[in-house]
């Protein structure tokens, strides 16, 4: 049996089997802990033995003038907090919540890097195509009849420039 | 004072006017339930010249927020969780411990303590004893954490039930139990730190 579930079972004041007994007996540990808490428990019986005092005379009248007296805010106001209270603390979580994924998330995660990631494809597909448009139009390749590596070529270029 | 606990319908009577503003209709419900609170907190703040003021307090947050209050506990168990979270607040602000008399006694004084504490149940200790060891516990509860301070005034002072006191603090009864270990295993801790740096 392990020491944590042994002293438990005799804290809570269970019956003690004789694995617990045997556990006892030979572990040092257990055995002074347990005498410390025997020691600790018959102390907080005889605190359980120590009266609370009785409520003065008048007690109750002296509560109904005073709550009598509290000015209407003071109620309104404790009922306010009551039921905004709980409100502000989701709202402010909520927030927390937001702030934390928005300073955990990386930045080039993909959450994050898919629009940019995405932009950059067409912005590269478009610089391909204005290449090859200028190159069609205006024959400013003189050579060989133009092929799809320079072309490619021409794009990576344009791309590089950006 | 010494009120019994009301019919539940009349009970509920005095709730639903207290709920409609009508302040008188809270009077009885203090004479039943005050000694009750009493009890809870001089066993929790244990400072008997504050524990009225602290009551007080406790009945003017309860009467304060009862439109809250929607019967899916008792009554008692709703004022309760009130004045043990009041209480916890109190022991979070506040803690201070006074000299007791366990601290001041020789160590072959505590050595008797401690053996006597081991002899036959409920005759090894004399009532001088049992005075000793009150003190011992309550400076170690004095200096413990005000939830475990709570948790273990709850079950070993006031004697309540795992399941009582999962309602009152509202915990499962398993994180009750868990608490409650953990909170006498810090108390075991302390006790052997303070006879070591004796």
């Amino acid at each position: 049996m392990r020491c944590d579930a042994v002293r438990q079972i005799v804290e809570e004041g269970m019956a003690r089997t004789p694995a617990v007994q045997v556990h006892i007996e030979s572990c040092s540990d257990c055995k002074e802990y347990l005498s410390k808490w025997e020691m600790l428990h018959a102390g907080l019986a005889a605190m359980r033995e120590d009266e609370p005092p009785e409520p003065s005379v008048g007690f109750t009248s002296r509560l109904m003038r005073r709550l009598e007296n509290a000015p209407s805010e003071f109620q309104f106001g404790q009922q306010l907090i009551d039921q905004i209270g709980r409100r502000v603390v989701y709202a402010t979580l909520m927030v927390a919540l937001m702030l934390g994924l928005i300073l955990a998330l990386p930045p080039s995660g993909p959450l994050r890097s898919s629009g940019i990631s995405q932009s950059v494809f067409v912005q590269t597909q478009m610089a391909t195509l204005a290449n090859e448009q200028i190159m069609g139009v205006d024959g400013i390749e003189t050579g060989d009849a133009p092929d799809s590596t320079s072309t490619g070529n021409g794009g990576t270029e344009a791309t590089g420039s950006r | 004072m010494g009120h019994s606990r009301p019919d539940p319908s009349q009970e509920a009577d005095w709730i639903r006017h207290c709920q409609s503003g009508e302040t008188e209709a809270f009077a009885p419900l203090v004479d039943v339930y005050q000694r009750r609170v009493f009890s809870i907190v001089y066993h929790l703040v244990r400072r008997r010249n504050d524990v009225e003021d602290i009551v007080q307090e406790i009945f003017m947050k309860a009467f304060a927020a009862i439109g809250s209050y929607n019967s899916q506990s008792s009554f008692g168990t709703w004022l309760n969780r009130i004045a043990v979270n009041h209480c916890y607040d109190y022991l979070r602000r506040q803690r201070s411990s006074k000299v007791t008399y366990f601290w001041e006694m020789s160590e072959e004084g505590q050595r008797q303590v401690e053996e006597n504490t081991h002899g036959p149940k409920d005759g090894g200790l004399n009532s001088e004893e049992k005075l000793a060891l009150g003190d011992l516990a309550g400076k170690l509860l004095a200096r413990a954490p005000a939830e475990d301070r709570v948790i273990l005034t709850l079950k070993e002072i006031e004697d309540r039930s795992v399941e009582e006191i999962s309602e009152i603090l509202s915990l499962k009864v398993s994180t009750v139990k868990v608490r409650l270990h953990r909170a006498r295993k810090r108390m075991v801790r302390d006790f052997e730190t303070w006879q070591k740096g004796r």
